[in-house]
């Protein structure tokens, strides 16, 4: 453990989910520890993993499917998928923003599901069809709900944005004729510190029209 | 040489003609009967916003350089200690490690609040460097702390800093007229203590930057509303090294927000700098959230004891505030301005004093000390009405008063009536049943001023009819480039889909202001215009020689130019930029001249109506509605202002209602310094939010824009107090008003 906090990590290595997965995906914890109330599915993870090869915790290779294409990558088990996006194949496009599940800025799809990149290790996306802000447009064909975004004005700092569009995207992909308080739930784990809200509503409206029947 | 112009300037129901004069290379003012094409009328998209919403805007933190080092900063987890680094070299045998640096010198110092910088740490990855930062050894020496803002006042407390806690020993006062006078005319009296929170900027991007050498010269990527604050506070932090400032190139093409806490170098774009170059490789440091939110800045808190005199009708005769702001261990803060210029009164007396803790610097944040302020008297004078037994709107409406320039009582009344403050008023408390509904009202004022020498453009006319607009600003996600792009096709007559805007750059060459202060609008829209009109002159003459006219002759307008005085003689904007066949034409504006009318002002006013409901159960405030009436002047970006106004809005819900910077007295650190326990609104917390722009003709320049940033954000906070007031008939006079403020008042009520 920690000399000196950085920050706060002290604080947060006791406590985040995240880190706490981190444990689990480099199969360091024990039954003990995985009794003391996680939930079910986070349990059979962590099962599931235990029957794995220990990887980790230095380098370790991974392919994730990325937009479409496949990527070898380097990395530790520790690295969030987030963070392999961003730091060692510089896609950008979700944000590092509370490093801790709380804004939504990093959210991308795994098969289809947002996720929050943050909360989710590379090492576990394999396998998964990952999809970020970059791969949303069909070519030069933006997907209806960032052409929405763009009419309403639903950007100010535009930081939170990628992040907004990936989850209100996701609602209208599994529901095209989503109602508003359906797309206000989908976007209700998501932070905009610009107060963009109001214009995010009219995109939604906006959007619905372009894909609903 | 002068030139004598006249335009029609002030609102709707009132203006008049003038005459003003400025020099004849600059262009007159647009004014209230100029046939708009595009200032303040079509949905504009913003300029950046397929970048945005693809992902491929590239912002400071996704700047990744070939073989760049990543850093974390290494914080003081004490509130008040001596400090000193005492080894480095297990940090540095760590994996991946590059460099180790002490932001003081011999890496000691006294910290004086949790979460002051010590140390930096670089490595191959964040992993790595995070890695490496927690084996920096550090000695502390833990001193006594004072957190609690009352408690700080007492002479028994820790000392902050050198001097007393309470700055300046004695209050500055300002006064106007006479108030012990005003209070002797005064028929009643209310008196309040009125409490605010501190709040935390919370930008998504965090502050820090990417910096990279090439040679003797550095480009700093850096997340900030000033790039020229930036460069010469790298080239001044490393003179040592031999660095000018005409070696350092300091780029913010997109920024996560800022919110006025992003203005300088930081001591760690300093130290990112320094560590580049003696590494050889660029660095990366972006603060994690727990740093920026204790380290970069916050809202200061206050707390403010005022007292009112009126007269019965509800006319002020006296405004008397004590009030102390609490900017943490360093910075400062007033609420005056509310108290003297939102409302009329003649006897004024603001006594002020800033109490200093042992927590995080106050930095500026939207609307310096006016959220506070407005809170403060908005609430004194709802007070003032409970007691009256008046009508709050009609108390309020009664104190404003307004010039051709000055909107606010138009404001105030067209705010009422989108409202339907008639049919929604009710006398406050007088509701039965469990849930409570309520209305409040307040007016906001902010000077929007512009620097008349604070930007050069340069606009660049292309043979294909394109056009580039250049200016050293910043975009921190109000539409400056959108704003630009509107001015510029206004005045060369042309769409949009022409103009490219260049800014966010120093290596431009183009001085550009600080995004701050609701003043990049009145600085730049002005320059922008007259290096328009300088290079569409150029052009029209040679257009001129062609026709046999005068380029004074030659005008443009939805892409056609055409003779004024031979309708016959026109041609596509197009045709008439393929006459420059292999060149250029290229003019930069340096500043502009104030037009100098008597009575403008750089003032821009507004009002907002709040409906909320409380629940009297749970004590939880819900704000259901806003109706914000504000003007910026002459509006430029209609879209782009709507947007910014209900974020500043949202802001003012926050303020009112949800964000705290909750401190452990006892521990000297946040409890909340995430995003998780700090509550920022989300979309179900967003109120239907109605905005309402007036436009303003005010000759302060030539496109008679004003900045919108501030203005907003001031009343929101007051109006959804008052309007808690007039639910439960109690007023609670201190932000946020959460459920266990409410419970508890309504419990004192009940009695």
């Amino acid at each position: 453990m920690s000399d000196q906090p950085v920050g706060q990590t002290q604080e947060r290595r006791a406590f985040s989910r995240r880190l706490f997965m981190k444990g689990v995906g480099t199969s360091m914890v024990s039954a003990g520890a995985l009794s003391t109330g996680i939930a079910a599915g986070a349990m059979q993870e962590a099962q599931a993993s235990q029957e794995e090869n220990v990887r980790g915790p230095g380098m370790v290779p991974m392919t994730l499917n990325i937009n479409g294409h496949n990527y070898q990558v380097e990395a530790e088990p520790r690295e969030t998928l987030l963070e392999v996006l961003r730091n060692r194949l510089d896609i950008t496009g979700p944000k590092l923003v509370c490093d801790a599940g709380s804004c939504g800025a990093c959210t991308v799809w795994l098969d289809g599901n947002p996720v929050y990149g943050c909360l989710t290790l590379a090492i576990k996306a394999q396998g998964k069809k990952i999809t970020t802000i970059e791969g949303l447009a069909q070519g030069d064909k933006l997907h209806p709900v960032q052409e929405a975004f763009i009419e309403a004005d639903a950007t100010q700092c535009g930081f939170c944005t990628p992040g907004f569009v990936m989850s209100m995207s996701a609602a209208y992909e599994k529901n095209p004729n989503a109602s508003l308080d359906e797309i206000k739930e989908s976007v209700s784990g998501h932070i905009c510190r610009c107060g963009t809200y109001t214009q995010m509503l009219e995109a939604a409206e906006l959007a619905r029209g372009k894909i609903g029947g | 040489m002068a030139k004598q112009h006249t335009t029609v300037v002030g609102y709707e129901g009132n203006t008049q003609s003038i005459e003003y004069a400025i020099p004849e290379n600059e262009t007159g003012l647009w004014g209230a009967n100029f046939d708009y094409s595009i200032v303040g009328k079509k949905n504009i998209p913003r300029l950046d916003a397929v970048e945005k919403v693809t992902g491929k805007a590239k912002y400071s933190y996704d700047i990744n350089r070939p073989n760049m080092l990543h850093a974390v900063v290494l914080t003081c987890p004490y509130a008040h200690a001596h400090f000193e680094v005492t080894d480095t070299s297990e940090a540095e045998k760590m994996p991946g490690v590059k460099s180790i640096e002490v932001f003081d010198e011999g890496g000691k110092g006294t910290a004086r609040f949790a979460g002051w910088l010590i140390a930096m740490a670089a490595a191959e990855t964040i992993q790595q460097a995070r890695d490496a930062a927690r084996k920096i050894k550090v000695n502390y020496k833990v001193l006594p702390f004072v957190i609690d803002p009352d408690e700080a006042m007492d002479d028994a407390s820790p000392r902050v800093n050198r001097g007393g806690n309470v700055n300046p020993p004695e209050a500055r006062a300002r006064d106007r007229g006479d108030v012990d006078q005003g209070f002797q005319e005064a028929e009643v009296i209310v008196e309040g203590v009125y409490t605010t929170q501190v709040q935390t900027h919370s930008c998504l991007e965090t502050h820090g930057c990417v910096a990279e050498w090439n040679g003797d010269e550095v480009t700093v990527w850096h997340s900030t509303q000033g790039i020229w604050s930036v460069a010469g506070g790298i080239a001044s932090g490393l003179k040592d090294l031999g660095l000018q400032q005409n070696n350092v190139r300091v780029i913010t093409q997109y920024m996560g927000g800022g919110f006025g806490s992003k203005f300088g170098p930081e001591p760690f774009g300093v130290l990112c700098a320094l560590v580049a170059k003696k590494v050889g490789r660029p660095v990366k440091m972006m603060l994690d959230r727990y740093t920026d939110t204790v380290y970069a800045g916050n809202k200061p808190g206050s707390k403010m004891y005022v007292k009112l005199g009126a007269k019965k009708d509800g006319k002020l005769t006296a405004i008397h505030v004590k009030a102390y702001n609490y900017p943490g261990h360093s910075g400062g803060s007033s609420v005056a301005i509310p108290f003297m210029e939102h409302y009329d009164c003649e006897n004024i007396r603001i006594e002020e004093q800033n109490v200093m803790t042992n927590a995080g610097a106050s930095r500026a944040f939207r609307a310096p000390g006016r959220p506070q302020g407005s809170f403060g008297i908005e609430m004194a004078l709802e007070e003032l009405a409970m007691k009256l037994e008046m009508d709050s709107y009609e108390l309020k409406a009664k104190n404003v008063s307004g010039t051709t320039y000055k909107a606010v009582p138009y404001e105030l009344k067209l705010g009422a009536e989108k409202f339907g403050w008639k049919e929604k008023s009710k006398k406050h408390g007088s509701e039965n049943g469990k849930i409570k509904h309520g209305v409040g009202c307040a007016v906001t004022f902010w000077h929007s001023t512009g620097q008349d020498k604070g930007a050069s453009v340069r606009c660049t006319l292309y043979p294909d009819g394109s056009v580039e607009v250049a200016n050293g600003c910043q975009d921190l996600g109000t539409g400056q480039r959108t704003m630009m792009a509107i001015v510029a096709a206004e005045e060369l007559g042309i769409d949009v889909g022409f103009i490219k805007v260049s800014i966010g750059d120093t290596q431009l060459g183009l001085n550009g202001p600080a995004s701050g202060g609701s003043t990049t609008t009145p600085t730049t829209s002005p320059v922008v215009r007259n290096a328009c009109y300088q290079a569409k002159l150029k052009l029209y003459e040679k257009i001129a020689t062609k026709w046999k006219t005068e380029a004074s002759d030659i005008d443009c307008k939805n892409g056609t130019v055409f003779s004024k005085s031979h309708s016959d003689k026109k041609m596509s904007w197009k045709d008439a930029a393929a006459m420059l066949r292999n060149s250029a034409i290229t003019a930069t504006a340096d500043g502009f001249t104030k037009p100098d009318v008597p009575g403008s002002n750089t003032g821009a006013y507004g009002a907002q109506f709040a409906e909320v409901e409380v629940d009297t159960e749970t004590g939880k405030v819900r704000c259901t509605r806003i109706v914000a009436v504000q003007d910026c002047g002459k509006t430029i970006a209609k879209k782009q202002a709507e947007s910014q106004i209900c974020g500043a809005v949202i802001q003012g819900v926050a303020c009112a209602l949800y964000e705290d910077r909750i401190m452990d007295n006892m521990a000297g650190r946040q409890i909340n310094p995430n995003m998780e326990e700090y509550k920022i609104p989300g979309i179900k917390e967003t109120p239907d939010i109605e905005t309402v722009i007036v436009d303003v003709y005010d000759p302060v320049v030539n496109t008679g824009g004003k900045g919108l940033g501030e203005p907003p954000a001031i009343p929101t906070g007051g109006a959804i107090g008052c309007a808690v007031a007039n639910a439960i008939g109690v007023p609670i006079r201190d932000l946020p008003i959460t459920p266990d403020k409410v419970l508890a008042a309504l419990q004192r009520k009940e009695g």
